[in-house]
């Protein structure tokens, strides 16, 4: 990440060259990683893998958060965001363009979607939506760096 | 990642914005993902909050039920937490976390398969990511290990 490499002195001297090379690759692999994550989840409501519940099922959970979102369109919008966005995502193409939609998403998702289940991660509440939330503004923040299509291209927004 | 590596901007007006967030973003990480261990060390520690009885860190394996590590687990993500929220000694505590949550994966949650809302080792796996980029920038802008001048 670009201004954050300006370190203060250390206490084992050594270990300041090992940070300076890691620094590097951290944030490619956080967004190859991250972008990755959701694509199961994508594969989950568009072609019903990994034991999806049915369409009717995600309509019916998407509807809680109010008559607008009882719309399979919103399912198949999700979907596509965590598929081909999360793969856009990791490969780093288009990059802002996708993570702002997964800020805006996970943002619902805090509260509406499972901020009504309480707070902790392990009952399904607004943790994981939150903190995966910041994560993406960090990659909003960023863009595509290191090892991006964004980058190969010489272009981004 | 040097400023005069980023690729030449679709809107070029926004470049000074990302310049802005992306100083900010990395200290709102820090501080988000530490304070999101000290709930759950709270718990740990006190019971404080309900947390479904199935599957919790203290049933994962007797030799960990059996010994201290569950206050010493409490006590990481709670000062841990905090600590790295504020950015002290913020490479101390976030090498503790990296090895807490390793095991967290492989003791707990990979048995429950990947996905997070069957409490699988995608949530975990996520912080994992989260807390070896906090290892590796350390405390970054507005830290208390910034403004001390020197951390580990």
């Amino acid at each position: 990440m670009a201004t954050i490499q300006v370190v203060p002195q250390r206490f084992i001297p050594g270990l300041g060259a090992l940070y300076d090379a890691l620094a590097e690759y951290w944030y490619p692999a956080f967004r190859i990683l991250f972008g990755a994550m959701f694509v199961p989840h994508g594969m989950q409501k568009l072609f019903g893998m990994f034991g999806a519940p049915t369409l009717d099922r995600y309509v019916q959970s998407f509807g809680r958060m109010g008559g607008w979102a009882n719309d399979p369109g919103w399912v198949y919008y999700i979907g596509c965001l965590e598929f081909f966005g999360g793969i856009c995502i990791a490969i780093g193409f288009l990059t802002r363009v996708f993570a702002i939609q997964f800020i805006g998403f996970m943002t619902v998702a805090v509260f509406l979607g499972n901020g009504p289940r309480g707070y902790w991660w392990s009952i399904g509440g607004w943790e994981t939506p939150l903190f995966w939330g910041i994560a993406f503004i960090v990659i909003f923040a960023n863009g595509g760096g290191k090892w991006s299509v964004d980058r190969a291209l010489g272009r981004e927004f | 990642m040097a400023a005069t590596a980023r690729p030449a901007l679709i809107i070029p007006a926004l470049g000074s914005f990302y310049d802005w967030l992306s100083k900010y973003a990395y200290s709102l990480f820090r501080f988000a993902m530490g304070i999101a261990l000290v709930p759950h060390g709270l718990h740990t520690l006190f019971g404080t909050f309900t947390v479904p009885p199935a599957k919790s860190f203290l049933d994962a394996a007797t030799w960990l039920t059996s010994s201290g590590w569950i206050t010493y687990v409490g006590l990481l993500e709670v000062v841990g937490g905090i600590c790295i929220a504020i950015g002290f000694l913020t490479r101390f505590f976030a090498a503790q976390v990296v090895i807490f949550i390793l095991i967290a994966i492989f003791t707990v949650h990979l048995p429950n398969g990947y996905f997070w809302t069957a409490r699988g080792a995608e949530w975990p796996l996520s912080w994992l990511v989260f807390f070896l980029g906090i290892l590796i920038y350390g405390g970054g802008p507005l830290s208390v290990d910034r403004a001390i001048g020197k951390e580990l």
